[in-house]
């Protein structure tokens, strides 16, 4: 682009991001996790859960992966230590009832769910704006009420446990031009 | 096919694909594992009977694509097929990977039927 003229291209708002989410959750839950049950979208969520009774579940961590380019941000999946562990099983292969991973296996597994996830979103929206950088994908401990469901969080019962997937964006220059 | 190398930076994934390669009956007695292209090399130097290699792009001290470079300065396309194994799907960097020797790729989230599919040509 010359010096001065303006970009015309029209940057993606929130809800192509969603649906982006959405699918890559889809694409990457299907091919490698396995069974996982989309609770609610949007605000439903937040009403949808006590009736379910999962309104006492507790998320204790999290798995973080950064996107910088046009848009900059982070996608989320925050899980219970069951949620975790069913991610672990999932991409591992292995029996529902197994008991031998370490926190360390699971929270990598998190971590390369989390990594598959956004590499999808990348791939679909992010990179055709011209390029993007994924941060190595980390984990944090939270204390997180799955109660606290707000707009925009994806919400998946896997086969024991519930995690919550979230894209966040951050205002650039770009994005608010 | 006797011997496998794994390039990934992540212990999980590394595991995740030995268990695909069981899952999609790949018939290989070894496999090797290394956490980037560095590790990679040293695993090559010290074992040349390695059949195929499977390779993440993003990965850190030396990044797939700059190993795929390294490996093919002294062993030919044709002699030892390199597969990419990642998530970045972007296409200016599996054309790099390719232009440079890589013979083929399979992107993440992945099958046994994907992997045993990217890996039919080279079962011999």
């Amino acid at each position: 682009m010359a010096d001065g003229a303006a970009d015309t291209r029209s940057l993606p708002g929130d809800d192509v991001l969603h649906a982006a989410l959405e699918h890559a959750v889809a694409e990457v839950f299907s091919t490698m996790v396995g069974k996982f049950e989309s609770l609610a979208v949007d605000a439903a969520v937040a009403a949808a859960l006590p009736a379910r009774g999962l309104s006492h579940v507790h998320f204790d961590r999290e798995a973080v992966v950064e996107y910088r380019g046009v848009l900059e941000g982070h996608v989320t999946i925050r899980c219970n230590a069951d949620g975790a562990l069913d991610i672990a099983r999932g991409l591992l292969m292995l029996d529902a009832g197994d008991t031998s991973l370490s926190i360390e296996e699971i929270n990598d597994a998190l971590k390369e769910c989390a990594n598959m996830v956004t590499g999808h979103v990348k791939t679909r929206v992010l990179d055709p704006l011209g390029g993007c950088q994924l941060s190595v994908p980390f984990v944090n401990s939270v204390a997180t009420s799955a109660a606290a469901a707000r707009d925009r969080m994806l919400l998946y019962k896997l086969q024991q446990g519930l995690i919550s997937v979230e894209i966040w964006r951050r205002e650039t220059a770009a994005s608010a031009a | 096919m006797n011997k496998v190398l794994i390039v990934d930076d992540s212990a999980t994934m590394r595991k995740i694909i030995t268990r695909v390669l069981r899952q999609a009956e790949i018939p290989c007695n070894t496999v090797l594992e290394a956490g980037n292209g560095v590790e990679g090399l040293a695993k090559l130097a010290s074992d040349p009977d390695i059949d195929l290699i499977l390779s993440d792009i993003n990965m850190p001290e030396m990044n797939g694509v700059d190993f795929v470079k390294a490996v093919r300065t002294a062993h030919a396309k044709e002699k030892l097929p390199m597969i990419m194994v990642t998530t970045e799907g972007g296409e200016a960097m599996m054309k790099n990977a390719l232009d440079l020797g890589a013979n083929g790729y399979v992107t993440k989230p992945f099958t046994p039927e994907s992997i045993r599919a990217a890996l039919e040509a080279y079962l011999g």
